[in-house]
């Protein structure tokens, strides 16, 4: 397990981040960055370094200007995991093992980028025991895809507690990656999104391929509700394959639609296999 | 529907097999089925088709169930004994041939003395034309009894018996072999009529106890009652007036009344002295044999398991007809 390597991934802020630590983020936090802040006094900062000659014979009443810049700072990622039984799901892939990579890449690639990166996973309760703190040390994506993957998904928990994990979260605007497969009913979805909506959400759907794509052709099945939510007979044949992907093709688009109503960026799907290459043109494509 | 099914005679064989019926509201109510999890079954559409399929998967089971616990109990139906009312007899006319039935009445007022057997024969024509709904049959005896039309409803045969009766009687009377063949013909038929023998005879005979007891027997069995036309000869003894104790066996006609009367059975017995003492005692007998009869048919009841075993083979059929449809892998093909 030591040698593993997570996948790593490139995401950009399309907002300036609060935040004192050096990092690699556009900030609000004048210093000594790259990113040109604007023209100020040279005795508000007085570094002959920054004079600007051009500026200074500009402006009126006529005194010396320097140039003054952000400083760049890191943000905290987040990866909210929501841990309901609908995510012991194992179609074409295994929802947990999605899980454990997903996080691990967010968390790598959050380290690899001078940012911390916290844990925070919620099934009716949040999970004290999944719960990891910002940081931003070494070996933590290989911890956390560890911890991951031994962890158990309860029997029969929803994921109540979703709406409620923002108070784990620091109050600054940070990146969340909220992963799940998002079967979750419109109003607890309204409140997770709502609640979430001071932050940078990127929701990460995750849907098996065999729950929509790769059905069997013909044939009676009876399907069970992970959560619970009862049985339901299925005569699987051409219209009914049909209907069914018209159904998660309609709540692909509903998702879309919902996401942007609240502020999120736009869902990544992810089927049965996590490809990092695709979550970067993804982030950056939307940012 | 309690007298429906009684009239019907409908029932079951072993109730208590019906406890198994309990049993059917397994399919109806189980829950524990094998079935593919799915994290979210809100995701998909809701078809009429696959909610029909399940709910004929659970009936079907249930039927199956509730159809083998009812095929197991038994049940019939058209048990009834039915009842028949007969209208015509079975009459076996049994005419004594024997050469005493030459001779004419003892009633000897009379100028035109027809033969007893000329006055039997009128007499048993006239019955036998006038009689629509029974069923006839014929022996004559004399030595030996003689079948001459067996029971049926050929009544022409019977006449054209009688008529053959012109030539002559002779030799003894052999009543016992007589009455012995005519009750053998009723043997193994139903009784649908009132059955009776009647014996047309003028003279008795000795019976051994051996004959008693084998003809006792015989009309115990096959339920008939007798009439006898007693023709009494000139010389005749009446059968009213008992003799001395000392001459009985010279008077079998009296032992042979005197067993018929212990016999148990409907017995009548007419002295005819005269022709037209035939007439009226053939009018009394046609008048006490049409007497309807009243007897029960027990219908044979009808076996409805095998109804109730084929549902059950069909509703079975059908579950593994459902069952091959299962989709045994989720999984496109």
């Amino acid at each position: 397990m030591t040698s593993f390597t997570p996948q790593e991934f490139y995401y950009r802020l399309h907002w300036r981040a609060r935040g004192a630590q050096p990092g690699a983020h556009a900030t609000r936090t004048p210093g000594s960055g790259a990113d040109f802040a604007g023209h100020v006094p040279f005795m508000d900062n007085p570094d002959p370094r920054r004079l600007d000659l051009r500026a200074s014979l500009r402006v009126i009443p006529r005194r010396y200007v320097v140039r003054s810049f952000y400083e760049r700072g890191a943000i905290v990622v987040y990866a909210l995991l929501d841990t309901s039984t609908s995510m012991r799901f194992a179609g074409n892939a295994e929802k947990k093992r999605l899980l454990a990579d997903i996080a691990a890449a967010i968390a790598w690639s959050a380290t690899r980028s001078g940012d911390a990166f916290s844990l925070v996973a919620c099934d009716d309760v949040v999970r004290q025991d999944l719960f990891s703190p910002p940081s931003a040390r070494r070996g933590l994506a290989q911890e956390v895809h560890k911890k991951i993957l031994a962890t158990d998904i309860g029997n029969n928990v929803g994921a109540q507690a979703l709406p409620y994990a923002t108070e784990q979260l620091r109050p600054s605007r940070s990146l969340i990656f909220l992963i799940s497969d998002f079967h979750l009913d419109e109003e607890l979805l309204t409140r997770t999104l709502s609640s979430f909506s001071a932050h940078d959400v990127v929701p990460v759907v995750l849907w098996d391929s065999s729950e929509y794509k790769d059905l069997p052709n013909w044939g009676w099945a009876r399907v069970r509700d992970m959560e619970g939510g009862g049985d339901r007979s299925l005569f699987l044949r051409r219209s009914l394959t049909q209907q069914i992907q018209q159904q998660y093709l309609q709540r692909k688009d509903d998702l879309k639609v919902l996401c942007r109503k609240f502020g999120a960026r736009a869902p990544f799907f992810v089927e049965d296999e996590f490809d990092a290459g695709l979550l970067t043109r993804h982030l950056l494509e939307a940012g | 529907m309690s007298e429906f099914l009684q009239s019907t005679g409908a029932g079951l064989h072993s109730p208590a097999w019906l406890f198994l019926l309990v049993l059917a509201l397994v399919p109806l109510m189980v829950r524990g089925h094998a079935a593919f999890p799915y994290p979210s079954v809100s995701r998909l559409p809701e078809d009429e088709l696959s909610v029909w399929i399940e709910r004929l998967w659970r009936w079907a089971g249930s039927l199956a169930i509730a159809t083998l616990a009812i095929a197991m109990s038994g049940p019939y139906w058209g048990e009834q004994r039915l009842e028949k009312v007969g209208r015509g007899a079975h009459v076996m006319i049994v005419l004594d041939r024997s050469a005493s039935m030459n001779d004419s009445f003892a009633d000897t007022a009379k100028s035109d003395s027809e033969s007893k057997m000329a006055a039997a024969r009128r007499v048993l024509q006239s019955f036998v034309s006038q009689s629509r709904e029974d069923l006839l049959g014929m022996v004559t005896f004399s030595t030996s009894p003689i079948l001459v039309a067996p029971l049926g409803g050929d009544r022409e045969a019977v006449l054209a018996a009688l008529r053959a009766t012109e030539a002559g009687g002779m030799g003894f009377t052999a009543v016992a072999r007589g009455l012995g063949m005519a009750l053998d013909y009723f043997e193994g038929r139903p009784v649908t009529g009132a059955r009776a023998i009647l014996l047309v005879s003028d003279g008795g005979a000795h019976l051994d106890v051996k004959t008693q007891d084998l003809l006792r027997e015989m009309f115990h069995r096959q339920g008939a009652s007798l009439y006898w036309v007693y023709l009494r000869s000139a010389n005749g003894a009446s059968l009213k007036d008992a003799p001395e104790d000392e001459n009985r066996d010279a008077f079998p006609e009296y032992q042979l009344h005197e067993y018929f009367q212990s016999l148990g059975v409907n017995y009548h017995v007419y002295e005819a002295e005269s022709p037209q003492a035939v007439e009226e005692a053939l009018a009394d007998i046609s008048r006490l044999k049409n007497q309807p009869v009243k007897y029960y048919e027990a219908a044979a009841r009808q076996d409805l398991s095998w109804v109730f075993y084929l549902i059950a083979l069909l509703c079975a059929a059908t579950l593994f007809a459902l069952h091959l449809t299962e989709v045994k892998k989720w999984r496109a093909v």
